[in-house]
């Protein structure tokens, strides 16, 4: 597979535009996900209390679906 | 003397080209600039204590006035997706800081969430300084407050979500920060060879961990598979220094997840 011509890369030097951030958005999301399966969000930290207030007993919002990236 | 005046004087010597900007920051052993300034004043030795630094921005610096924080406190408010919640943020608060003439940079789980979408960071964002220049707690609240946050002096609830600000950045790599163009200014983001060395070495070490172990395959992934860029000379050089010793390991890990992806691994032994 080379994707790589298609999708926007992050630069070492220079910026990224937001759009094109944006874009990248799912290939990184789908070849995070091709060695890392699922959420691999950490399950607690010392953080923990706070965050479970907030964000109705998780540690973050929910994380949206590869598909609609 | 004036501190703008002082700020003039030592800017004589740089020429930016037109549509840009230089923004300065003082690094020295104590941090807020209005006390390095006073420190001018009175003794003209003290200069040598601190590195000036210029660097040159694109834009000329856009005053946020308070109806555009409104709108931004709003739009990131009402973000449902967390890392487009924490990208806006970041944006949003490296804006107001920067006006204010210190750097601020994206690190750890967020940083990591931002160039790889590895579904790992919480509902926290994690900032550093780029260098010693801050400041000060009163100040610092006042920027905060006009996004509307609880909380502080060094971490907040703002727009729905948590910052935590955690001090100037500890960073190895002499790549740059990375850039984002974000929706209120530019942020920057953690060098991913300082992050890709640091993930490695707490996956293994002082326990296995597997989320560190996966959070470093997921960015390793996003780099090999030409998503990120990255300096592997700089990955090799970072983990054979003495703060992480983890060189073998991260050949190892890099080996594994290229041949997951069928590619040749840039971070070989030989």
């Amino acid at each position: 597979m080379n994707s790589r011509s298609k999708v926007p890369c992050i630069p070492i030097e220079g910026s990224i535009s937001w759009e094109d951030w944006l874009k990248g958005r799912r290939f990184r999301r789908e070849m995070s996900k091709r060695v890392a399966p699922g959420v691999i969000r950490r399950k607690s930290s010392s953080k923990d209390r706070r965050l479970k207030r907030l964000f109705k007993g998780e540690r973050g919002l929910p994380f949206t679906p590869t598909d609609k990236l | 003397m004036l501190p703008g005046v002082v700020t003039a004087i030592l800017l004589a010597p740089y020429q930016n080209p037109p549509g840009t900007r230089l923004v300065t920051t003082l690094d020295g052993p104590e941090s807020p600039d209005h006390d390095l300034f006073g420190c001018f004043r009175g003794c003209p030795r003290i200069p040598r204590l601190f590195t000036l630094r210029v660097q040159v921005c694109r834009s000329a610096p856009q005053i946020m006035d308070a109806k555009k924080i409104k709108s931004a406190v709003a739009d990131v408010t009402a973000e449902p997706d967390p890392t487009l919640k924490s990208a806006k943020l970041a944006s949003l608060c490296s804006a107001l800081w920067a006006e204010r003439g210190v750097e601020l940079v994206v690190v750890g789980g967020s940083a990591i969430e931002i160039l790889t979408e590895g579904v790992y960071a919480s509902g926290d964002l994690d900032m550093c300084y780029t260098n010693k220049a801050t400041l000060p707690a009163r100040k610092r609240q006042e920027v905060m407050g006009l996004l509307g946050a609880k909380g502080g002096p060094r971490n907040w609830q703002v727009a729905g979500m948590y910052l935590d600000l955690l001090g100037p950045a500890e960073s190895f790599a002499r790549t740059p920060f990375r850039r984002v163009d974000g929706p209120y200014g530019t942020f920057l983001v953690m060098k991913p060879e300082d992050l890709l060395v640091e993930r490695v070495l707490v996956s293994f070490c002082p326990q296995p961990n597997l989320a560190a172990r996966e959070c470093a395959m997921s960015l390793i992934a996003a780099v090999l598979t030409g998503g990120i860029a990255v300096n592997w000379g700089e990955v090799r050089r970072v983990a054979n220094l003495p703060e992480f010793r983890n060189l073998a390991e991260c050949e190892k890990l890099v080996k594994e997840v290229a041949d997951e992806l069928k590619i040749q691994s840039p971070l070989h032994s030989d």
